[in-house]
């Protein structure tokens, strides 16, 4: 194949292709890897600010005080805090999540264990990594735009994101009584909105990043598929594959699907915003104060329709990578065999397959027809039941198993235990009579991060402290490790699991000041203690980040499979060099050969002993 | 050390598990129903409560019971196992029957708030608009508040065209919604702007206002906590704790967080009908036709 004769004859590459413009997929991964970290600091910076508003809405900060304008008093505006909540969900989700689960682990890993040698377009994923940098660039420069980054929560619903002075603003005919107002507002600045600051041009450069994001997750996910179906080792049957690479698999199946519907909305939008074109405008227009604009023809609803239709599966898309990370890891690392290894695999698909039909489960409020609401909640309801089907085979892999206590497994295990929680709150939201009440409150705040956080994190966790030897040849450090772990899942349930309390109150989220409210009154001391838990574990992530650092240059040196583990990438040398492996490994069996009877408690895929014994090395 | 990890995950479970049983007593729970169908939406959240509540304690247990039992020793190997198709049918099973059971035991009372009609199970009527009321109020969300608008008469001939393009003698009001006790009340929810989403945390109850349309709303309160006082022309309280509040739940802008209004629940019709005259009366006394706020507005949107 024309391809590895490139990679075994071709010349030593420079340090501009092998380290920027990379077509290795190992490099793309780490690169992916490294910007997913610069996002989560930043992401993590915006959430602390959040959370010190709601612990101290009225105060005026002690020191950061300085940083806001004199005009706002010294403490951050109503507007700021909008923007803060707005690109922290957004920064998070499409610039760190995302790109760790499928641009990490997708790209790192998908060769290594299927034993190819790169991706099936070297070019392309090369690509799929720099379209992110317009992307990143973009949304960075949007804090600095005039009237500040985007404001419309990371859900951007018209007709709050997509109003803009070019949707033919006009005012309303003078009214004696009526205070005189500027024509000039709208007319100078034609990219403002009249109905928030951060919908002007934050919200143009927020849609435009986003469609960047898209257009490399495209390049990423066709790559994936073709990858997967194209360019296994010989004996790698679809149903060897480790579970890891199936999840990838599915995700990226998914992303193929759902994300172009994202793109083209996140388009209409834009073309909204910048040729007053009417796909979210309704027929009637709307009036800002004074301001009018001219009459629509379009429905703010088609947005939600099709942001949710891509949504949704993203939110699969943000977790699928990390459940079949951490299957592989609790395998490896209970030393037993995966326990049922087909249905993991079915469950997943019917996750990804019933994940099309539940959008409607964030719209039961939003004037859909309320008929609708109960197919969407039946659908959503028994989309819990793979999700139970995932959790009994883990913990079924660990009953009677030997467990090693590594920080990648510590990780995964939290996995387990925080996805049951983010899971079972999923319940109360689906039943369409409940969810009336805990639509838009702090409950959903709590399901978010009990799924994306406490779980998709800790996943990356593991699976970042599992691989690092593989992507560095050196380990990460264990006892920091297992510090950041154990105060990770300490502060990271002080802080999240109050908030289901405070739905179950009726705090609404994205507030920027609960304590006007009676009702909430007395939820402000839970407020402040999840402050003060939030900014330790925003301290504590310092050890992750140190851990990756000193481990690069200190780590101790890792052998070819540090943790005895059977899936091919550890096959290769640590790290592997331009082209993977020595031999394309031929494979013998499924990923779960632990346990087994011989001097080695386990087989790996490629080995060729299968009655005990020898194991090829 | 191993066991160490066990405690720790115990431990946290156990919190969360702590902190749901304190919260009741805190005062950290669900507000005061007063809905007449609020009650089926409480007991159906105990429901889901008990039934994830079991899982919980079984699944954190089952993790927690294997981190202290089964932890690596010398020369002690797990078990080769692949799987157990039994196990996998009855832990598809279960769950598959409960959630099922969870669905269709919420859909009456989605149905009972969604004027939905189920006869049989087909067909399903949609009465939309038609219910019966006693009570019709227009709502407007704009930033950032609420304007209500009552019908003289408490019911307007042509409750649609009403709701669109009102009265002249329609009374107005800014972040007071007016209604008595055990009044069936059809909200007619509209915007002029963006979405807002009008919750009312007490009646469990919200609903999203689509820029463009009307959505239809009701509920019934079952408790009241105002009457009016002809005499000094105010309303009093019949509970000093019983303040009923508005909040919006649909992000709509920078001060999304002060759509703050409330809810009066008169003691009878008769009381509901001396204070809608006495504020008509009011409002008639302004020159200017326009909206004005009749009893002491909230906040009226306004920092
Ligand atoms: C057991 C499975 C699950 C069920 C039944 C479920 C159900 C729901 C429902 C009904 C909502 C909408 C609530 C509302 O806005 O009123 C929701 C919101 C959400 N879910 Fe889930 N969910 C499940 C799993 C997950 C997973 C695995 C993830 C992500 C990894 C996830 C991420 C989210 C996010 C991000 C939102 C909030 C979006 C927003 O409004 O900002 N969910 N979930
Ligand atoms: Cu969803
Ligand atoms: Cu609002």
């Amino acid at each position: 194949m024309n391809h590895d004769t490139h990679h075994t004859t071709g010349s030593k590459p420079g340090f501009l292709t092998s380290y920027l413009f990379s077509q290795d997929h190992k490099m793309i991964g780490i690169q992916f890897l490294f910007s997913g970290l610069i996002f989560f600091g930043i992401g993590g910076l915006l959430a602390l600010l959040v959370r010190l508003q709601l612990g101290w809405p009225d105060g005026n900060l002690p020191y950061i005080g300085k940083w806001f304008p004199q005009s706002w008093g010294g403490k951050m505006s109503p507007e700021f805090y909008t923007m803060l909540f707005t690109m922290h969900a957004s920064i998070m989700i499409f610039f760190v999540i995302i790109p760790w689960l499928t641009g990490t682990f997708g790209n790192f890993l998908i060769p290594l264990m299927i034993g190819a040698r790169d991706m099936a377009f070297p070019k392309l994923n090369m690509f799929s990594y720099w379209v992110m940098w317009p992307a990143f660039i973009i949304i960075l420069a949007s804090f600095f735009v005039d009237g500040g980054a985007a404001s419309s929560g990371w859900t951007s619903y018209p007709t709050l994101a997509n109003v803009g002075a070019e949707a033919g603003l006009e005012k309303l005919p003078f009214k004696p009584g009526d205070a005189p107002t500027s024509y000039t507002v709208f007319k100078d600045d034609a990219f403002n909105s009249p109905a928030a600051p951060g919908a002007g041009m934050g919200q143009i450069f927020w849609l435009v990043s986003l469609i960047f994001v898209g257009i490399g997750s495209m390049m990423g996910s066709v790559n994936y598929i073709t990858t997967i179906l194209n360019m296994r080792a010989p004996g790698m049957d679809l149903m060897r594959m480790p579970l890891t690479v199936w999840s990838l698999f599915i995700t990226a199946i998914l992303q193929a699907l759902a994300l172009p519907v994202l793109t083209v909305a996140l388009m209409l939008q834009l073309l909204d915003k910048l040729i007053a074109t009417n796909f979210f405008l309704p027929p009637g227009g709307l009036s800002f104060g004074n301001w009018h604009t001219t009459p629509g023809g379009g429905q703010p609803l088609l947005w939600q329709h099709l942001f949710w239709f891509y949504s949704h599966p993203a939110v699969y898309i943000m977790i699928l990578p990390a459940m079949g990370v951490v299957s592989d890891i609790i395998a490896t690392f209970a030393r037993k065999p995966m326990f049922g290894y087909k249905p993991m695999v079915f469950s997943m698909a019917a996750i990804a397959s019933l994940g099309f039909i539940v959008w409607g489960h964030h719209m039961f409020q939003s004037g859909m027809d309320p008929r609708l609401g109960t197919g969407f909640m039946l659908a959503t309801i028994l989309i819990a039941v793979p999700s139970a089907i995932k959790t009994f085979n883990w913990l079924a892999t660990l009953w009677g198993s030997s467990i090693l206590y590594t920080t990648a497994m510590l990780n995964a295990l939290a996995f387990v235990s925080m996805f049951v929680i983010g899971g079972l709150s999923g319940i109360f939201m689906a039943a369409t009579p409940v969810d009336v009440y805990f639509h838009d409150t702090y409950f959903i705040v709590a399901h978010i991060h009990y799924v994306l956080f406490m779980s998709s994190i800790f996943g990356i966790f593991a699976g970042v402290t599992f691989w690092f030897p593989k992507m560095f040849g050196r380990l990460m450090n264990e006892p920091l490790g297992k510090v950041h772990f154990a105060l990770t899942f300490i502060f990271g349930n002080l802080t999240f699991f109050p908030m289901h309390i405070l739905g179950i109150g009726g705090h609404p989220r994205r507030y920027y000041d609960p304590t006007i409210y009676q009702y909430l009154e007395n939820l402000q001391p839970l407020n402040q203690f999840m402050t003060i838990s939030a900014l330790l574990l925003g301290l504590t992530q310092l050890l992750f980040v140190t851990n990756i650092f000193y481990s690069l240059w200190f780590g101790a040196k890792a052998s070819k499979n540090p943790w005895n583990c059977n899936t091919l990438e550890w096959d290769a040398p640590s790290p592997p060099p331009h082209g993977n492996f020595d031999q394309i490994p031929q494979v013998q069996r499924g990923p779960y050969e632990y346990a087994i009877d011989g001097p080695m408690d386990h087989l790996t895929q490629s080995s060729p002993a299968v009655d005990g014994g020898k194991i090829h090395e | 050390m191993h066991r160490c990890w066990g405690l720790l995950f115990a431990a946290v479970n156990l919190a969360a598990i702590g902190l749901f049983v304190v919260s009741p007593a805190m005062g950290w729970w669900l507000p005061r129903n007063i809905a007449s169908y609020g009650a089926d939406i409480d007991h159906l959240f105990y429901l889901i409560l008990v039934a994830t509540g079991f899982f919980f304690v079984i699944t954190q247990g089952t993790l927690v019971y294997c981190m202290f039992r089964f932890n690596a020793k010398d020369g002690v190997k797990s078990k080769n196992i692949h799987g157990n198709t039994k196990l996998e049918i009855i832990w598809t099973a279960i769950p598959a029957i409960i959630l099922i059971y969870l669905g269709f035991a919420q859909t009456p009372t989605w149905a009972k708030m969604k004027y939905i009609e189920i006869d049989t199970w087909f067909p399903v009527k949609y009465k939309g608009t038609n219910i019966e009321s006693d009570l019709h109020v227009t709502v407007l969300g704009r930033q950032w508040e609420w304007r209500m608008r009552y019908p003289q008469g408490n019911i307007p001939a042509d409750p649609q065209a009403w709701a669109d393009l009102g009265n002249l003698n329609d009374l107005h009001a800014v972040n007071e919604l007016h209604a008595w006790k055990d009044a069936r009340v059809k909200i007619h929810l509209k915007t002029q702007d963006v979405i807002h989403s009008f919750f009312l945390p007490n009646l469990r109850l919200k609903q999203d206002a689509l820029p463009g349309k009307i959505m239809p709303m009701w509920f019934q309160p079952i408790e009241a906590n105002v009457r009016f006082n002809p005499k000094t022309r105010m309303l009093e309280e019949l509970n000093p704790s019983s303040t009923w509040e508005i909040a919006c739940a649909e992000l709509c802008g920078g001060n999304h967080y002060r759509m703050r209004g409330k809810l009066f629940v008169h003691e009878s019709k008769q009381d509901y009908e001396r204070w809608f005259a006495d504020a008509l009366k009011n409002q008639r006394l302004h020159e200017s036709p326009r909206v004005q706020p009749v009893v002491a507005a909230g906040n009226g949107g306004n920092p």
